[in-house]
Order: C-alpha cells, then structure tokens, then sequence
C-alpha cells in the first residue's frame, strides 16, 4: 500500500507548523483515514499535546528519524502527519537529504512538504531553506498563515519567494486569524475545533469546556471556519492525489462540514 | 610624519580570521582571540579582531567594486541589485545545499494558478540558505514584472 507522509519543516517557531498538522490531522479523520501521527518535537509536544495517541519520537537518539520512513514502508498507514518542532536545524535537514527518495518513490512512498509563513520575515526564510535543499524531491503544501496580519510581503513579494512558487508549484491553505479568545480557550483546554463541535448545548457541565466555546454560536463561528480550511484542503487534495491521475488512492469519504 | 605606516599585525593571519568568521554559526571574536594565541602566539584583545575584521570588509567590497569596473566582460547594463544574490556572494561556508543527487522532473500537474509548471528540475538560483534574512523584496511592480518573466523562461523551456 503506498503512503503519503507529511512532515512540517521551517526553523521559526509560532508559525502555525502544528496547527496546519492539526488541521490536516482532523480533514483526513473526518474523511474516514486513520493517519499515523508522530510527535518529533521533543521539547513541547504540541501535538501530543492534543493528540495523545501521537507517536512520540526522541530525536536525541541517532537515526530517531529513521522510525518515520520505516512506518511508512510498513505499508499499515495510507497517511502519515510528522510534526517536527520548531529550530529544527540542519541535522534533521540532513537526514531527510540522504533519503533514498527515488527508492521511496518506487515503494510508494510519497513526501509532502508542510510549511507554514506568516508575516514574520524569519518564517519565510527558514522555510525557503528547507525547500531550496528539498528542492523537487517532495511536493508542497504552504499554510498562510494570517495570526500576526494579513500582509505576507516576504512571501508574495521578494524575489526568492516568487521564484519558489514560479518553480515549484505549491498548494496554498489560508489560515485566518481566529479571534485570540476562542484560540486561547483551545490551547488551554487542548482541544481541536473539531472536538469542540462535538459538543452539544446540552452537554453536562463536565463536558462544558468553559464560558466561551460551548455556546451555539461560537461553534458555528468555529464550524465556519474550519469549512473553509477544508475546501481548501479539498482543493489540495484534488491537485495532489487527483490531477494527474499518479497519486495514491483517493481518500475514503467525501463529506465534511 | 615620518616612520612606518601603521599595519595590524593581524594581517598574516587574516584568511584564518576570515575563514571562522565566515562558518556558520560564525566563531566569537573571543575565541579568535584565544586561537590565535594558542596557534601563532599572538596576543589581541578581542575587539581588535572586530575592528579588523570590519575594516577588512570594507577594503574587500572596494576591490570588488573596483574589479568589477574593469572586467571587460562585465555587463553594464546589468546592476548589482539586479544580480542574483548567490551569483554576488556565492554559498555561504556551512549553508545546506540544493541536493543534486539523482535529480528527475517532479511529476507533472496543474502548474501555478492553473498553468503549466516550469521544469521541475530547476533549482532556486535566487536562494542562499542562510540562518539571516536575505530576501529580495520588490515593489508591487517589480514582483508583477518577475512573475511574468517566471512564465516567458517556463514557457521558454517547453513549459
């Protein structure tokens, strides 16, 4: 079974890597995929965090990395999310340049590339450092992520940025900004939107999860924007699995919302 | 005035000073300083190696300047600014590198905003890896203007 294995990369930290993930992680669940989920950020653990069945990967250890591949050429998961932690450095990137990428890709193994920009200078550049060494062994999908302003200029405005998007063709998702209030609530209580949309207007005050979320209305502001993540990532999908007829099977279930 | 001209007396030892500085992350002036004791006896405060480092710069950036105005090869009708900024400066010592190993177009899809993607094999010739901010911003127009030029050389090459 071939696999698609999607790994966050830039060096800025607070720049919406594991957000993305989370976002991806709870698109592919509501499609029906069970994707394998690995926590590579040894220092935070963000996504274990709020995903506890995530994989948790020691990067201490020599060839930790090693594990992510092998899960994939397992063949027991169609999808795997890796979330790698901000300053991830060149010992990373270079273990992902000595990959047998046309071994993988024979395997079926596909790489795709999560990166994440906001208005801050440094989540470009970063981030470009990782493309210019992965160049086009892996696909693209770069999160614009509008928390800090609605202005990416280094991203959609200097030369090298340009150039990246001119060469190597990447999907784009748009994070908006999401009001600090229900983002705070969120990061307390370590839930995704999609958690807190489970909940009912009646559920027990155990359930509630506070003042702020359980109301009907801040979940269908929550519900809104979360649906447009998700035609995005529906527009992502189509151009990676779908356009040119190479890609993976397409995922199990359609709906969402 | 009469007598010797001052020199630093760094200058014999000027590559190696370089050299560290230029590795990435770049070795403290301090340590330079203890180096260059241990290795050639040489005792220097550390901020005299800032200080030559600083005036050495300035010196090279002339000669360049100056090198470039008398290369009879040169381009006139092309700026600096207007130079890639690795063509002007090179890899940085200890940057990562494009891999180049075993390069195969990426597959073929819908190209950026629906067109044909340009040759996959291209690397990014206006990228240093760099742990410093080195993007080019360009106005509204300049960035119009190279994005078009990124379709013409796509289209140039067969798309």
């Amino acid at each position: 079974m071939s696999c698609t294995l999607f790994f966050t990369a830039g060096a800025k930290g607070g720049s919406g890597k594991t957000t993305a993930a989370k976002f991806l992680i709870t698109y592919l669940r509501e499609h029906g995929e069970l994707p394998l989920l690995m926590d590579l950020d040894d220092e935070n653990h963000t996504l274990a965090r709020f995903f506890p069945e995530a994989l948790r990967i020691n990067l201490h250890q020599e060839f930790a990395q090693d594990v992510v591949i092998e899960k994939a050429l397992s063949g027991e998961h169609r999808f795997i999310v890796a979330d790698l932690k901000a300053g991830t450095g060149h010992e990373v990137l270079k273990w992902f340049l000595a990959l047998p990428f046309e071994e993988l890709k024979g395997r079926g193994v596909r790489l795709v590339c999560l990166g994440s920009v906001t208005s801050a200078p440094d989540s470009v550049q970063s981030f470009l450092n990782w493309a210019a060494a992965l160049s086009h062994h892996v696909d693209y999908v770069v999160f614009r992520n509008l928390k800090d302003g609605d202005n990416l200029y280094d991203y959609d405005q200097t030369r090298q940025a340009l150039e990246f998007r001119g060469t190597y063709d990447p999907d784009h998702v748009t994070l908006e900004k999401l009001s600090p209030l229900y983002q705070t609530e969120l990061e307390i209580r370590k839930l995704t939107i999609t958690e807190v949309l489970g909940l009912t207007d009646h559920s027990s005050s155990e359930e509630r999860i506070g003042p702020v979320l359980s109301p009907l209305l801040a979940r269908a502001r929550l519900r809104n924007y979360q649906r447009r993540i998700y035609e995005q990532l529906d527009h992502v999908r189509q151009r990676l699995f779908h356009s040119d007829g190479e890609a993976v099977e397409p995922l199990r279930g359609t709906a969402h919302g | 005035m009469p007598g010797k001209p001052y020199q630093s007396s760094l200058i014999p030892y000027e590559d190696e000073i370089l050299s560290l500085r230029r590795q990435r992350p770049p070795m403290a002036f301090a340590r330079i300083a203890e180096l260059l004791k241990e290795r050639h006896q040489v005792p220097i405060q550390r901020a005299a190696i800032c200080k030559f480092v600083r005036r050495r710069a300035r010196w090279r950036k002339k000669e360049t300047q100056q090198n470039r105005a008398t290369s009879k090869t040169w381009n006139t009708a092309q700026t600096r600014s207007s130079q890639p900024y690795s063509a002007r400066t090179g890899p940085k010592t200890g940057a990562v590198l494009p891999n180049t190993a075993g390069i195969e177009p990426r597959r073929q899809r819908l190209g950026w905003q629906n067109e044909k993607p340009a040759s996959r094999e291209k690397m990014l010739t206006t990228f240093t890896p760099s742990n410093e901010y080195n993007l080019t911003r360009l106005t509204p127009e300049e960035a119009a203007a190279y994005v078009e030029q990124l379709k013409r050389e796509r289209d140039k090459n067969g798309g």
